[in-house]
């Protein structure tokens, strides 16, 4: 056949069946801290994620989590923080530090021909730090530097105030660090911080890319001989939302605005949150979304603008995030919300839900793609205490969830009168 | 030091390096086309490179090649809107421009492989030329130019350093352009006469990359890329950027919260042989927590809060840049002399071995890392396909591997001299 008819029509396409995740091998070390080993990939590499069951929602001084995790790297008994950076770049090798609301992390990636060479520092790092006085002091003031930076920008001012007015600024999701708090942190809330959390932690480890042989042995070895406990989970009380629906903060000379709209809603255990990671793909979750269709590819009022679904240990948000010219902030805010009545008040079209599926399940086999983005999704299920079956479940649920049942969700839970929204910029 | 210590342990790693196997050939019209099977995933990728980057573009029309690639996603002659089929056949794509070249990359699930091919060869065939999408992404394309470069601390520092840095040559602009009238000023006869200029199938390299058979590329690059018409060759003539004899300086002053100073010199092209020499330069003031910058400027000193090295990688005369951040109370002045004491340190001496090896082995690391991701690996394949040969992706960590530290001296003294230097003093308010 001609190639100009044959353009004319789009090949057949196949939806993904099933998405195949390697079962962890699981070992637990002589001290009890469980492992769980992802062997795959073709390339001599190997990421080794320590995770801690706190993070900053812990914090009784703002910032002590963030700086205890970051500052792991900056002096141990044996070892200057000058003489760790030198090993680590020697070898190529990265050790990320990282701390969210509910979570502290170190991860070392490296060839995994040097783990044998990097353990013995990673076992230093977090069991024989001591965060040195002037370190200490240069890294917080980096830090600092950096923050006031950000503090410029409508994006990240959107979203603080937005985590603020969602959960109130009392509660530990709420409450976000100023300038000051900066000038709080030293040598010794660290220590404390680390004898109170880190010093007997039981942490939780995955090893993914190619696994050597000994990795039983050196992790016993290094470490598996210190005595751990659990982390105790804290209680979280429930949000305490602002009664202003819609919030506004000046910043003068600015030509966008960054805005954020949504609202606290539940995480990954709660029955509809699966469900409702469709509404949200449909409505905001990707580039051919409500949002994005309407607000950029229609109107031009901005660059981009999504909507995220996020799961934390003891609640959830819905954000929508975008930032526009000041001159179309008032639109754009009025379509986030016409959008929002749109999926409430009309059914989804069959053809956009059968795209959005198979757009969906395309992702899910993207981010099971390779060892170390296995090694995220198997981190993911784990902090909820669950297992690889939880995908197979997803899948299950995309596959076969209705029109009607979107729907039932939009108008559950997309209710404008239900959201805050916050703008900062001009007027 | 320890039984850790590096001076005695000179190491190096490219024993077991694994070469990314390929192969190519080349259609009637001109179309380079290089495939990667690699069974390990069940997900395939398509790159598509265009010959064309800001630096092809007309001195009163700039920022059009990167507006041009927004357009190249509002439809074509077939297919009404570019996102919608590949969402339902599970891909994801985006698109970038640089001062050189436009990257189309997509992935999706190998068994929708079709899809990308009557997708990329429907735009590169006949785009739709519609007026909705030209308003639409003239408007888009200033709001992005408004948030990366206007509405953001330091966001305008380009718009400043280029035209400093270069007098002649295109490189004078950045890829988001010289201003936004530029943009908002684009009409379709602009559209047209570009595309039918840069979007040929003999001003592309294909890539398709993973799990995919060679046998089954090759038939349907036949059947969706073969019929597109040649163009004819496009030749590129840009005038060449004079020498630079004299040290240049510009300062601004703006509502920041700490002073910024950027300097730049411009350096050989990608495609010189001192090319990798001159990127383990810059690696060993800046790249990693070891590096000089922040051991002795940032940690010891304490006069910056950030402060980085690093070249463009240009096809042409490319740039040198340190950029950083002062630590409060610090002048600019001092933070430059700083700078000026560390350069001097690397002109006056050869390196140790030990260092050198150092910023090899991350290169090498780092290049393995990125091969971790196959849109990466594809895109890496089509620049060197670019340049010359996709093969290049191959020989890199060798290329890294042989600088030796006489080449680095020599470097440091002839490239980072005060004469061929471009300095910008990024002031606050006071």
């Amino acid at each position: 056949m001609n190639i100009e008819i044959l353009r004319k029509t789009a090949p057949p396409v196949r939806p993904v069946e099933n998405i195949n995740l390697t079962e962890p091998e699981f070992f637990m070390l002589d001290n009890g801290i469980p492992v769980y080993c992802l062997n795959a990939g073709d390339q001599e590499v190997l990421q080794l994620d320590l995770n801690f069951g706190f993070g900053t929602a812990t914090d009784s001084l703002p910032l002590a989590a963030y700086f205890t995790n970051l500052c792991l790297k900056e002096g141990t008994k044996s070892y200057t923080s000058r003489q760790i950076a030198e090993q680590l770049d020697f070898y190529g090798a990265t050790i990320n530090a990282s701390v969210t609301r509910d979570h502290s992390r170190l991860t070392l990636y490296c060839l995994n021909k040097h783990l044998d060479l990097l353990l013995p520092l990673l076992e230093e790092l977090l069991l024989a730090p001591t965060f040195p006085l002037n370190e200490v002091k240069t890294i917080v003031n980096l830090s600092k530097q950096e923050f006031l930076v950000e503090m410029e920008k409508v994006k990240t001012l959107a979203r603080r105030y937005f985590g603020m007015a969602i959960f109130g600024t009392s509660h530990p999701y709420g409450k976000y660090a100023v300038a000051e708090d900066f000038d709080k942190i030293s040598h010794e809330s660290l220590l404390e911080f680390y004898a109170e959390y880190y010093q007997s932690a039981k942490f939780r480890i995955i090893a993914s890319g190619r696994i050597p042989l000994n990795l039983n042995r050196l992790l016993n070895k290094h470490l598996g001989q210190h005595a751990v406990k659990e982390t105790l989970s804290m209680a979280i009380g429930p949000a305490e939302p602002s009664s202003i629906k819609h919030h506004f903060i000046k910043k003068s000379g600015s030509l966008q605005s960054g805005i954020a709209i949504g609202k606290t809603l539940f995480n990954l255990h709660h029955p509809d949150y699966s469900k409702m990671k469709i509404v949200n793909t449909i409505f905001g979750g990707y580039f051919g979304s409500r949002l994005m269709t309407n607000i950029r590819e229609d109107k031009g009022y901005t660059y981009g603008i999504n909507s995220v679904l996020m799961s934390m240990q003891h609640a959830g948000m819905l954000m929508i995030a975008t930032q526009t010219g000041t001159e179309v902030t008032r639109p754009a805010v009025n379509e986030i919300f016409t959008e929002m009545e749109r999926l409430r008040h009309e059914p989804v079209p069959r053809e956009e839900l059968d795209l959005v599926k198979n757009y969906m399940l395309g992702l899910l086999l993207k981010q099971a793609d390779g060892p170390f983005a296995q090694g995220e999704l198997l981190k993911m299920v784990l902090d909820y205490q669950l297992d690889l079956s939880y995908f197979q479940k997803f899948i299950n649920t995309i596959k076969s969830v209705t029109i009607e049942e979107i729907q039932d969700l939009a108008v559950k839970y997309l209710d404008p009168n239900s959201m805050i929204s916050v703008v900062v910029g001009q007027e | 030091m320890n039984y850790l210590s590096l001076a005695t342990f000179i190491y190096s790693f490219n024993e077991n390096n694994l070469m990314i196997s390929f192969d190519k050939f080349t259609l009637k019209n001109g179309l380079r086309v290089v495939v990667h099977q690699d069974q390990s995933t069940s997900m395939a990728a398509m790159i598509v490179m265009y010959d064309v980057g800001s630096r092809d573009e007309n001195p009163e029309k700039t920022g059009f090649a990167h507006l041009f690639e927004h357009l190249m996603f509002g439809g074509s002659a077939n297919i009404p809107k570019y996102d919608e089929p590949l969402e339902k056949a599970g891909g994801i794509n985006n698109a970038y421009t640089t001062n050189d070249l436009t990257t189309y990359y997509l992935s999706l699930p190998a068994q929708n492989l079709e899809t990308a091919f009557w997708l990329e060869s429907d735009r590169m065939n006949m785009l739709a030329f519609s007026e909705k999408s030209l308003e639409v992404q003239r408007n888009v394309v200033t709001e992005e130019f408004r948030q990366t470069h206007l509405n953001q601390p330091y966001g305008d520092a380009w718009l400043l350093l280029s035209p400093l840095a270069y007098k002649v040559h295109p490189y004078q602009w950045p890829t988001i352009g010289r201003e936004i009238s530029h943009i908002q000023n684009a009409v379709m006869e602009d559209v047209r006469t570009f595309y039918n200029r840069f979007y040929n199938p003999n001003n592309a390299i294909l890539v398709v990359a993973g799990n995919v058979d060679l046998t089954d590329v090759m038939r349907l690059s036949e059947k969706w890329f073969a019929p597109i018409a040649n163009q004819g060759q496009n030749i590129r003539m840009l005038p060449k950027e004079p020498e630079q004899t004299e040290m240049r300086f510009l300062e601004t002053c703006r509502d920041v919260p700490s002073e910024m100073i950027f300097k730049v010199w411009k350096m050989c092209s990608r495609l010189d042989a001192k090319y990798h020499a001159t990127d383990l330069l810059s690696d060993i003031f800046g790249n990693g927590n070891s590096s000089r910058f922040y051991r002795n400027l940032i940690m010891e000193q304490k006069l910056f809060t950030e402060l980085d090295a690093y070249i463009t990688g240009s096809l042409d005369e490319g740039l040198f840049v340190i950029s950083g951040r002062l630590s409060p109370g610090i002048s600019l002045e001092k933070a430059d002399h700083a700078i000026s004491l560390e350069i001097s340190k690397l002109q006056d001496k050869r390196i140790d071995d030990s260092e050198l090896q150092k910023v090899k082995n991350k290169a090498e690391v780092q290049l393995t890392f990125s091969r971790m991701n196959i849109i990466n690996k594809a895109i890496s394949l089509a620049f060197g396909e670019l340049i010359g040969d996709a093969g290049l992706i191959n020989t890199e960590t060798e290329k890294y591997q042989a600088v030796t530290s006489e080449q680095i001296l020599s470097i440091a003294q002839e490239l980072l001299t005060p004469e061929r230097c471009s300095t910008l003093y990024y002031r606050t308010q006071k």
